[in-house]
């Protein structure tokens, strides 16, 4: 900074009280003016960086909720001899298992494909045939005198000297499942097995189903055990060339080359006859997602599409066709489910490979396999690495892939879910089983949130707005002083109290007493109106010499009267017009169900947080229609009425709006009202009598259980930007109307 | 119309106040203690208890019958502290004055008749009256040799369990520690059962006798036999333990000290936060910008901002606060201690920034009012005396603001005190081991998590198992965080309306 | 009324006196609509010179140039040259804080600081890096003496200044001004505020600092011009109409639209 010149002052002009300061500012006073101003301007648009970082901060975490999948390029990792049929993977994406036709494991280093060893397969005999079970680190061999073997990989994880993790494959104990084919030949199979039985099913050349299964209970006293075998055959359909084994080994899917979709049941004492769904073209590829209930069909056209049953009525229950894919274009070839999401890779005859989630309909990730015709795929445990088999050896895709159920349309349109009828509107984020899907609609909370806000404005519009009518237009100055603070006492309340007033107080009278809130709310306009022609009817020279506020305190007088009597008539009322019994009454007539936390009991406690600020807003741009607009009106020999609804809301109209406006925005983003009034059952409805679920509620409830950086975490950031959003427009609307309005009455 | 009108107004005036009175009288309430009656029923069970409610009702056939609602605490025979009776099956209703009500450290309230005072199987004191005679005396015993042997020694076990952590931390030997820990650990459960030998005998209405432990009664009140004055007595201490005391029986009973503490610490933190961030965008709008796009954006930007829902703020908070600032502190500086985080969880420092930000438009907004109300004149007078901006503002704006600013400053506090949704999300916890603010070093804890009167309600009211008996409780509750809220308000409302008779006069 | 010109000749200072303000055609902007027209005017030491026109004549704007009080006002444009012992006021090397501690002011309606009456007048010097005690309270007095308001308040040194009287509050920042010990003091409309017994004090206050100081006043009241003052500069729509010597200004004025004025024929 330069230093500021002095002033210098002609030498016959010295002043006459020679001045005992400097002159010049000092540099210190200059730099502090600065950096003061600096400081200060920072300090304003630290207010915009702070929206705005909000917003962006929103933004950023849950942009990745619509990213498709990332997958790099491929690595080549051996060049295996001889093909291999089938993979495995290790969860912690350390080994890859590659299975031969010969029955031979190959085990890899997935990292640099370098061969860690080879186990032979543990049982002698020929091998015709090898298949895999979707979603279970196994794999199964069909010998040649009819055997199945199921063959369990291990992964066995060793921490060394150095602690080193290293991990390597163990072949378990197999299990033998005799299929006794008799003379015919197994044309398709599939096996399981896990610690309480196995089973495998197979279709042999003359027409026939075979299902073996073999139980094993453990005494868990004595540690016995005790081992059945049991095998069913019946005759199967014509031409089934695919079949597949659910997990609990209690369904079986089969697949013919004409595009027929096969579905049997196998009960404890037999197999049930298939129900059989066309898919409309021969079927090349067959496998089940995690859970067993969604089977994947790949065809020669290359579509894709996902069936599970769904029990529609009383009718039996069907294999429908929940979902499609986009087609790949090229005949499908193997399909590679994840074992933790609905998520699954599909690698067609000419090498392309898409990655897919099933639910959502998404294409994650579309590319290309090889350059040489691939054989088997899989998707690592966790969905994180994706391997292709082909004859020149294993590549390895590495994926990043963390949010593929959610789609735009799937967080609001209806959406199948597996062992649901229909497509529907569902938020459960959480379930009993690993296999559960978390189903994330924010369609039921946002309607939950409108439900609220609709109870909460019903009651608060009227209250809001006529009482500021009132206090800004008719009452005395000096009341006004009063009447301003208690609201502004009614808008410091903790909604956390009212919601626990409501919810613990108000809700189980409010079910004894329903019928008396109906009175009431017919009964207090009237009241007001007698209350009001009550005072009219004292002579006006009383009236003048009574204090003023009067004409509330009466009308306060009578409405707690109306209250306590509605009370009291509630039970009469009950008795005449709804038989004795709301609840009941209301099952009857309308079907609905009264549960004691419900929207109405919401609506009432949030129009207490929003009366006020309807209240507040409307009192403001009341109070600014100019005076003299009234006293014009008024000395034309309009009534107080007639000057009010001519001239005072018309005025004030673009107000009022923003004060609903404002008034709705707080309505929407309350949310301890909601948590405490409401029952938080996030089911889509409109019944009043119903409970529900807003969305700022459902962040309150669902967030602390929200790992970070999980789907459910960024669609509850998600429900958070949305909140921001609504509100922000609404505001900034409402702030934008109350401006102009200022500006168009400031001049008078 | 004009009547609606009115009556609009008048029932608002009427659910403020019917509100608070609600919420008074059954806050204050829960302090007093009612006259324990024996009530004799025609089936011959006899209650003992107070009776809580009277309501009219009607019957299946609509018959208007009287039900009456009855503490009868207990909770450890009878599995529920209230009952419904008809009261038109109430054959005898008596007070007897040898009643008593036990307040316990679990279990709940215990209405019965004193029998005897035990030590294992010898009898220290024997008969109702000699009972009620004795066991002041020997409660207070009980609770000095409690204070004597067990609470130094506890205090030793916390201290050193803080130490094996440290050093395990560390990496060092912990041993030596362990068997001292272990040791002591050893003594306490012993003088412990020791303590819970001493028992008293009492009998309930239908001649079940219980023994109760001394160390486990905390309050024993001959109800029928206090007078008025002993009631009040009885009232002024049951209201200074929920107020100083330590929650019981996870928060139903007892007190809620260190609710009100950590609500106040909070609020301390935030309106430091605060007061700086709101005065300066304040100082900024209406001292320094230029009237523009600029300041529109401000302006638009404090608007949103007190319109953004609450939980908004909390989500912010977890994923910036928690998650990155919080995650990138753990990384940098206590990377010895994770995975366990320090402040990459909740805590209070997190949530007092969580509502600094959810409060500036108010200090704004606030602030400003104070600053349009200084005279523009005086400025000039400070400007023309060769006073620099930053020389009027600090010596003659901001001091005529000051009221302006407090007002600010005020309402964002009860603001603060009454948020409770962000709050769920990143710091407030149902129980906190510790306080924020204690004597170790560094003395202000930052990182730890803090209990909160708004989420005390919360919890208590509903996530507890036994809703009936914990309601006066949080009704208690309730009615201390409206005060606190509506007199902070107050406050404020007050200081303004000073304010704006004092520039009332001189305002351009 | 036709618009009329600036002469030169009806601006002119007399020989004798030594301007220590020169104003030269000086122009001055507020966004769009020009409020001085070209204006030469110099400034006489140590006399007292009002400013009087009608309403809006820019006579406030002018004054306010003088310690650049315009600079606060947002899209103010200004052309010419406005000098301070023969030096550029608007020249942006110009230390405008010390400027204005020699260029004192006095607005139109009293503004005391919210501060007790010693802080008041202390102000200024703790600003400019005075805190010495002793020098302070010597600065106080003598300020307050010259100001006439000595006398009534010195046993109150220590209350509120909002407490005194509008007059008394006039004088108080009359005090608060000369306590910078400045060069000139300019006045805006002192006593347009006062009843005519404050004003009267005011007016006897101003002839007394008329030794020290070099006064510029701005009046609405021509019979205060023609008591207070020694050089009187009329201004009409932006320009200075005629400026001279009060007396001679009042009795024979040489431009008819000062006659007019004075005469109340407009204003």
């Amino acid at each position: 900074m330069q230093p500021a010149p002095r002033l210098e002052p002609p030498p016959e002009a010295a002043a006459p009280n020679p001045s005992a300061f400097p002159v010049a500012t000092s540099r210190g006073r200059l730099l502090l003016d600065r950096s003061a101003a600096v400081l200060v301007r920072a300090g304003g648009f630290a207010v915009v960086f702070s929206l705005v970082g909000i917003l962006a901060f929103l933004l950023v975490e849950v942009a990745p909720l619509f990213r498709g999948a990332n997958v790099s390029e491929p690595r080549a990792l051996s060049a295996s001899a001889g093909p291999p049929e089938l993979l495995l993977a290790d969860a912690s994406l350390a080994r890859l298992a590659s299975v031969a036709a010969d029955g031979r494991v190959t085990v890899l280093d997935a990292e640099s494909g370098a061969v860690q060893a080879t186990l032979p397969f543990p049982v002698a005999g020929e091998i015709l045939d090898v298949g895999d079970a979707p979603g279970e680190p196994t794999f199964s061999a069909l010998l040649g005198d009819g055997r199945v073997i199921v063959v369990p990989v291990d992964w066995r994880v060793d921490y060394g000297e150095a602690n080193a993790r290293t991990v390597s494959a163990v072949l378990g104990t197999p299990v033998e499942l005799p299929l006794e084919p008799a003379d015919a030949t197994v044309v398709a199979f599939s096996a399981r097995a896990r610690a309480s039985g196995s089973a495998a099913a197979a279709v042999l050349s003359d027409s026939t189903l075979v299902v073996v299964r073999r139980t094993v209970r453990v005494n868990d006293f004595t540690g016995e055990r005790d081992e059945q075998l049991a095998r069913f055959q019946i005759p199967s359909p014509e031409g089934v060339t695919r079949l597949v084994l659910d997990s609990d080994q209690r369904q079986l899917y089969g697949a013919d080359a004409r595009g027929g979709l096969y579905w049997w049941e196998i009960a404890e004492d037999g197999v049930r006859t298939p129900r059989i769904s066309q898919t409309g073209a021969p079927i090349s590829a067959l496998s089940l997602l995690v859970g067993g209930r969604s089977v994947v069909v790949g065809n020669a056209n290359g579509d894709l599409s996902i069936w599970f049953r769904v029990q529609s009525g009383r009718a039996h229950a069907e294999l429908v066709r929940a979902h499609e894919i986009s087609s790949q274009g090229s005949e499908i070839r193997a399909i590679a489910p994840s074992w933790r999401k609905r998520t699954f890779a599909a690698l067609s005859a000419d090498g392309s490979l898409g990655l897919y989630h099933s639910t959502s309909e998404r294409t994650l990730w579309r590319g290309k396999a090889a350059g040489e015709a691939a054989v088997a795929a899989v998707l690592a445990p966790r969905g994180d690495a994706l391997f292709v088999a082909s004859a020149n050896g294993v590549r390895a895709f590495d994926v990043r892939n963390p949010h593929p159920e959610t789609s735009i349309a799937g967080l609001a349109a209806p959406i199948w879910y597996e062992d649901y009828p229909e497509p529907t509107w569902v938020w459960q984020s959480t379930g009993g089983s690993e296999e559960f899907e978390p189903k994330l609609s924010l369609t039921p909370l946002a309607v939950g949130t409108l439900k609220g806000t609709f109870y909460a404005l019903f009651f608060a519009i009227p209250l809001g707005i006529l009482g500021a009518l009132y206090t800004s237009q008719l009452m005395d100055p000096r009341l006004q002083r009063w009447v301003k603070p208690i609201v502004e006492i009614m808008a410091s309340l903790p909604s956390v109290v009212l919601g626990f007033l409501a919810g613990l107080w108000l809700a189980p009278r409010l079910e004894r007493y329903f019928p008396g809130l109906l009175l009431l709310l017919v009964a207090s306009p009237l009241l007001a109106l007698a209350a009001g022609a009550a005072f009219r009817a004292l002579p006006a020279r009383l009236r003048g010499r009574l204090p003023p506020g009067t004409e509330v305190a009466l009308a306060a007088a009578l409405l707690a009267a109306g209250a306590g009597v509605s009370i009291v008539l509630s039970g009469a009322v009950e008795g005449m017009v709804f038989g004795g019994d709301f609840g009941a009454w209301l099952q009857a007539t309308t079907g609905l169900a009264y549960d004691q936390r419900n929207a109405v009991v919401a609506g009432i406690a949030m129009a207490f947080a929003v009366i006020p600020i309807i209240f507040a807003i409307a009192e403001e741009s009341l109070s600014n229609v100019p005076k003299t607009l009234t006293a014009a009106s008024l000395a034309l020999g309009a009534t107080r009425w007639q000057t009010l609804a001519r001239v005072v809301l018309p005025a004030a109209s673009p107000g009022l709006f923003a004060a609903v406006m404002i008034g709705f925005g707080r309505a929407v983003g309350e949310t301890m009202i909601v948590l405490m009034a409401t029952g938080n059952t996030p089911l889509l409805g409109w019944s009043p009598f119903d409970g529900f679920r807003s969305l700022s509620a459902n962040i309150a409830v669902e967030i602390p259980e929200a790992p970070h950086g999980a789907t459910l975490y960024r669609v509850l950031f998600l429900s958070a930007l949305l909140l921001f959003m609504v509100t922000f427009v609404l505001n900034t609307a409402a702030d934008l109307v109350r401006e102009s309005l200022r500006r168009r009455y400031s001049g008078n | 119309m004009i009547s609606l009108t009115a009556g609009a107004l008048a029932a608002n005036l009427l659910l403020v106040g019917g509100l608070v009175a609600l919420v008074a009288v059954n806050g204050l309430g829960h302090f007093w203690q009612a006259d324990i009656a024996a009530l004799v029923q025609s089936d011959g069970t006899t209650l003992l208890g107070e009776i809580a409610d009277r309501e009219l009702d009607s019957d299946e056939s609509g018959q208007p019958r009287e039900r009456w609602r009855v503490a009868v605490g207990n909770r450890d025979l009878g599995g529920s502290d209230f009952r419904w009776i008809d009261a038109s099956q109430v054959t005898g209703e008596s007070w007897p004055s040898d009643a008593g009500v036990l307040e316990r450290e679990e279990w709940g309230r215990f209405y019965g008749f004193p029998v005897a005072i035990r030590n294992g199987e010898s009898v220290r004191v024997e008969g109702t009256e000699p009972v009620w005679a004795a066991l002041p005396e020997l409660l207070r015993e009980n609770r000095a040799s409690r204070a004597a042997k067990v609470d130094a020694l506890a205090a030793e076990i916390r201290g050193l369990n803080g130490q094996i952590e440290r050093l395990r931390r560390e990496g060092r030997d912990t041993n030596e520690l362990q068997v001292r820990y272990e040791e002591a650990a050893s003594a306490l459960s012993a003088r412990e059962a020791e303590l819970l030998a001493d028992v008293l005998v009492m009998r309930t209405a239908d001649g079940r006798e219980k023994a109760i432990p001394l160390s486990q009664v905390v309050r024993a009140v001959r109800a029928n036999a206090l007078g008025a004055r002993g009631k009040f007595a009885l009232y002024g201490s049951r209201l200074w333990e929920f107020l100083a005391g330590e929650p019981r029986e996870s928060n139903t009973e007892g007190g809620i000290f260190p609710a009100i503490f950590g609500t106040v610490l909070m609020v301390m933190l935030t309106s430091l936060a605060v007061a700086p961030f709101g005065v300066l965008t304040a100082l900024y709008l209406r001292e320094y910008a230029r009237q523009g796009i600029v300041v529109r954006a401000v302006r638009i930007a404090v608007n949103s901002l007190a319109g953004v829902p609450s939980i908004v703020f909390g989500v912010f908070g977890l994923g910036f606060f928690v998650y990155l600032v919080g995650g990138s502190l753990d990384s940098l500086f206590f990377a010895d201690r994770l995975p366990t985080p320090t402040f990459g969880t909740g805590g209070i420092l997190w949530a007092s920034l969580t509502l600094a930000l959810l409060t500036v438009p108010v200090v704004v907004v606030a602030t400003e009012e104070g600053l349009a109300a200084v005279p523009r004149v005086v400025r000039e007078g400070s400007l023309a005396l060769g006073a620099t901006k930053f020389e009027t503002l600090l010596r003659v704006v901001l001091p005529a603001a000051l009221p302006g600013v407090l007002t600010g400053l005020i309402l964002a506090m009860a603001r603060a005190a009454g948020e409770v949704a962000p709050l769920m999300i990143v710091g407030m916890v149902k129980l906190a081991p510790s306080l924020p603010l204690d004597g170790e070093f560094p003395f202000l804890h930052l990182e730890r998590k803090f209990m909160h009167l708004g989420f005390h309600i919360y919890d208590v009211g509903f996530q507890s198992p036994n809703i009936e008996a914990v309601r006066p409780l949080v009704f208690a509750t309730a009615l201390l965080l409206i005060l606190v809220v509506l007199s902070t308000n107050l406050t404020a409302i007050l200081v303004r309306n000073h304010l704006r008779r004092k520039y009332a006069g001189s305002a351009i | 009324m036709t618009q009329p010109a600036q002469s030169p000749e009806l601006a002119r200072l007399p020989e004798f006196e030594k301007a220590v303000l020169r104003v030269k055609e000086l122009s001055l902007w507020y966004g769009a609509t020009q409020a001085l027209k070209e204006i030469s005017l110099d400034i006489p030491e140590r006399k007292i010179t009002a400013l009087i026109g009608p309403s809006g004549c820019g006579k406030s704007t002018l004054l306010r140039c003088i310690n650049r009080m315009h600079d606060l006002i947002d899209g103010v444009r200004v052309e010419g040259q406005l000098l301070f012992h023969d030096r550029s006021i608007f020249d942006p090397e110009v230390d405008v804080f010390a400027l204005r501690r020699r260029i004192g002011m006095v607005f139109q309606k009293s503004n005391p600081f919210p501060k007790s009456i010693y802080e008041n007048v202390a102000y200024g010097c703790r600003i400019h890096g005075i805190g010495a005690r002793s020098e302070l309270d010597e600065i106080v007095e003598r300020s307050l003496v010259s100001a006439g308001l000595w006398g009534e308040v010195k046993d109150r040194l220590r209350e509120s200044a909002l407490g005194l009287s509008g007059g008394q509050q006039q004088r108080l920042c009359i005090a608060r001004a000369i306590a910078v010990e400045p060069e000139v003091i300019l006045l805006d409309e002192p006593c347009s505020a006062l009843d005519p017994i404050a004003t009267q004090v005011i007016e006897e206050l101003m002839r007394g600092l008329a030794d020290r100081y070099t006064i510029v006043i701005v009046t609405h009241n021509m019979q205060q011009a023609a008591r207070v003052s020694d050089y009187t500069a009329f201004m009409y729509l932006g320009r200075v109409i005629e400026f001279g010597e009060t007396g001679e200004l009042f009795v024979k004025p040489r431009v008819r639209a000062t006659e007019d004025y004075i005469r109340g024929k407009f204003g």
